[in-house]
């Protein structure tokens, strides 16, 4: 008895936990080019097709929520099987395996590179793939809930990060801003795409919804985390125009890191190197969360409960991955060829055995040993 | 085991940063910047000064100048008669002479300092005038030895007394890049002590060059039209009554503005109400006794008739010269979004109708109940 009280303690993810692995699943290097790419399609409505991009991923993750508590003890591997067949599921899952992988690579490649133009100009890209990946292995081979307790970790670190934003506020102007909604619909719904890849990660219930203490409010805290997220890119996107100017902001690679130089405190007199600092948490929180997903979903698939071996083999993967572009147009290509086909992919995915679950009538809830 | 191996881990991502180590004791932190165009037109002469930190240094600061044809290149040159390695983030200011600013190695240096990834975004942008600004740089005012902080100090006074607006280097960049307004630089020349003083405003047109001028005086009419005035005393001569050319000075205490734009035959009419809030300093007036409202209410008719011909002069004087520093465009735009696309706003701001109408408010009128008793 008290072993399975122990099981539950350890193995089980608690609400706050789940809130934690959603924001640092989200919340990756994507918001330090978001002002940019949402101004070149948006202009200086890009927060609003940020909202919209937030609203447009909570109605998928609505679909996500669905067919997740249709089989409440099964990941993607399993339950994709169930509803598609063998063959299908299991390329439905290599493909997700894939995508994570690539998610987390880009991540991590995309945050090398911001480090080493601003402030780790002459470290090997080597070293610094390497250390963080170390640690993201040993990380993920030790299991969701030490994943979850890390998270919360990371989301608290997160918070003095979400300060140093309002240093450079005292040369913020309203005007930069207006007219609001003046780029006019089209513009702003032409940016919400962009918007979306910037939310990737919120998926990660397939994986985890199994292992979940309390699955009644699974949906509720997806919203919320959603929100935060929408809430934190939406105002990073207004404080970065207010300050640098629309245009300013088109003519940044980095935007936000041009933003937070400007930022001065008594304390610190880089606000931008101590923000890179601790978004290295961050971005290893994404890394970690998508390389844990990749290996236990390729552990479930092989039938093998060798997650810890699989997690150890696929780290050279996750290094080519993060290696392989070579120059910064390559990494934006990887970027936005994984940010619209990973949507695109979900999004089908999600839809397709929704309706074929609800056509076959599989639903494990009315099972009776459910 | 598990202990250990976290410190390990913890240990290696800790160590990476050594690659990018740098040793206090090798930089030479440079604290300000002069640039001069050299008579080739192309290239530049660019002075830095930083601080000796040997003890048995002949001076405080070391000064040090090449000519170049761009930024790198320039620390580059520099880097060749420095022991230490040349350090810019704590760049405080960043002198231009004039002849410089009306060049287009003005604009060419402010852009290649904001691709320079350790340049402090927050250092001060500054023109000289009448001098060379390596002679600004080198020259040793009295109260300060390091000019780059004399100078810096200067200009951050300047702007907490209501002089001169604040220009970094991330402000000339984002009203560069900013549709409907053009950056405007304060600018210095040199006293009689070897020391520097505020001597007003440089108008940067839409090219990044420097057009014009505004004096001392105008500054401050400018920092009134932006309502970016903190803890300014204005002085002015007025006529009131049968009194001409009667001295007032006064702290400025408020500035309310309302912009409306609008579009007749395609061009902006831009209307400014401002209401002035003053407390009067001192006059130079026979009153009787200023506890009677409608000495109040006269003076506040006279000030607001001089200032509204003051801040016409001004906008008048920047439309001339086809920069809009007050960012009267960025009203524009916010109210007429579909007319503002695809237009030049330097030559639009030159052909606009700007209305100014003033309203004063005088609050306190002084300590004595006639000043001229």
């Amino acid at each position: 008895m008290r072993k399975i009280k122990n099981v539950k303690r350890f193995y089980g993810i608690t609400d706050s936990q789940l809130f934690s692995l959603l924001i640092c699943a989200m919340l990756g290097a994507g918001i330090t080019t978001l002002p940019r790419t949402t101004a070149q399609q948006a202009g200086r409505d890009g927060w609003l097709s940020i909202i919209i991009g937030g609203v447009v991923v909570w109605l998928i993750t609505g679909l996500i929520y669905l067919l997740c508590r249709r089989f409440p003890n099964k990941t993607l591997p399993q339950f994709s099987m169930k509803i598609l067949g063998k063959p299908l599921g299991i390329l439905v899952t290599c493909i997700y395996i894939g995508y994570a992988l690539f998610l987390g690579g880009n991540a991590l490649r995309i945050f090398l590179d911001l480090a080493k133009t601003w402030n780790l100009l002459w470290t090997p890209s080597w070293a610094f793939l390497l250390s963080i990946l170390v640690v993201v292995v040993y990380t993920a081979r030790l299991g969701a809930s030490t994943l979850a307790r890390l998270s919360e970790l990371i989301v608290i670190v997160t918070i003095p990060a979400l300060l140093l934003f309002l240093l450079p506020l005292n040369e913020f102007q309203i005007l930069h801003l207006r007219p609001v909604g003046g780029e006019g619909i089209m513009a702003i719904a032409r940016g919400a795409p962009e918007a979306a890849f910037a939310y990737l990660g919120f998926e990660i219930l397939v994986i985890f919804f199994p292992l979940l203490v309390n699955r009644q409010k699974v949906f509720r805290i997806y919203t919320l985390a959603l929100a935060t997220v929408t809430a934190l890119y939406a105002v990073n996107n207004i404080f970065i125009y207010g300050v640098l100017g629309v245009e300013q902001t088109t003519l940044q690679v980095w935007p936000l890191i041009n933003y937070l130089r400007i930022g001065t405190s008594p304390m610190f007199e880089r606000v931008d190197n101590i923000f890179l600092f601790i978004w290295t948490a961050q971005v290893f929180g994404v890394t970690a969360i998508q390389y844990f997903i990749a290996t236990f979903a390729f552990a479930t698939l092989t039938g093998k409960s060798r997650h810890d071996l699989w997690a150890l083999l696929f780290a050279p993967v996750l290094y080519i991955i993060a290696r392989f572009p070579k120059r910064f147009s390559d990494i934006i290509r990887v970027s936005d060829i994984v940010g619209l086909w990973g949507t695109v992919f979900l999004v089908s995915m999600t839809v397709l055995m929704l309706l074929v679950a609800m056509i076959r009538g599989l639903d494990e809830r009315k099972e009776p040993n459910a | 085991m598990k202990v250990r191996i976290a410190f390990v881990l913890l240990t290696c991502l800790l160590l990476t940063g050594c690659w990018d180590q740098l040793v206090l004791d090798d930089l030479a932190f440079v604290f300000g910047m002069a640039i001069d165009i050299a008579p080739d037109r192309e290239g530049f002469y660019l002075a830095i000064t930083s601080l000796a930190f040997a003890e048995d240094a002949q001076r405080e600061t070391v000064k040090t100048i090449v000519y170049t044809r761009s930024i790198s290149q320039g620390i580059m040159n520099l880097q060749r008669q420095r022991e230490r390695i040349v350090s810019m983030g704590k760049v405080r200011v960043i002198i231009f002479s004039t002849e410089t600013a009306k060049s287009k190695v003005f604009l060419d240096v402010v852009n290649q300092l904001d691709q320079q990834r350790d340049m402090n975004p927050n250092a001060w942008v500054v023109i000289s005038e009448e001098i060379d600004a390596r002679e600004a740089l080198y020259l040793r005012p009295p109260a300060e030895q390091k000019v780059a902080v004399y100078l810096d100090n200067l200009l951050t006074t300047g702007r907490n007394t209501g002089q001169i607006p604040k220009l970094t280097l991330s402000h000339f960049w984002a009203h560069r890049h900013t549709w409907g307004v053009n950056p405007i630089v304060p600018m210095v020349k040199k006293t009689e002590n070897d020391s520097l003083m505020l001597s007003g405003l440089a108008l940067i047109d839409g090219e990044g060059k420097m057009v014009g001028q505004l004096s001392d005086q105008e500054a401050i009419t400018f920092l009134i039209i932006t309502r970016d005035i903190t803890r300014s005393r204005i002085f002015t001569e007025v006529d009131y009554a049968e009194q001409k050319n009667r001295w007032i000075s006064m702290f400025v205490k408020g500035v309310d503005r309302k912009t409306h734009t609008k579009i007749e035959n395609d061009k902006a009419v831009i209307d400014l109400n401002f209401r002035l809030k003053f407390d009067v300093i001192n006059l130079d007036m026979d009153l009787e006794d200023v506890l009677d409202e409608k000495i109040f209410s006269g003076l506040e008719t006279s000030l607001a008739r001089d200032l509204q011909g003051n801040i016409q002069k001004v906008i008048n004087t920047a439309q001339e010269l086809k920069s809009d520093p007050f960012g009267l465009g960025q009203h524009v735009r916010a109210q007429n979004l579909q007319w503002s696309r695809n237009k030049d706003w330097g030559e639009e701001f030159s052909q606009s109708r700007i209305n100014v109408q003033v309203e004063v408010e005088i609050h306190r009128i002084g300590t004595l109940l006639n000043p001229r008793f």
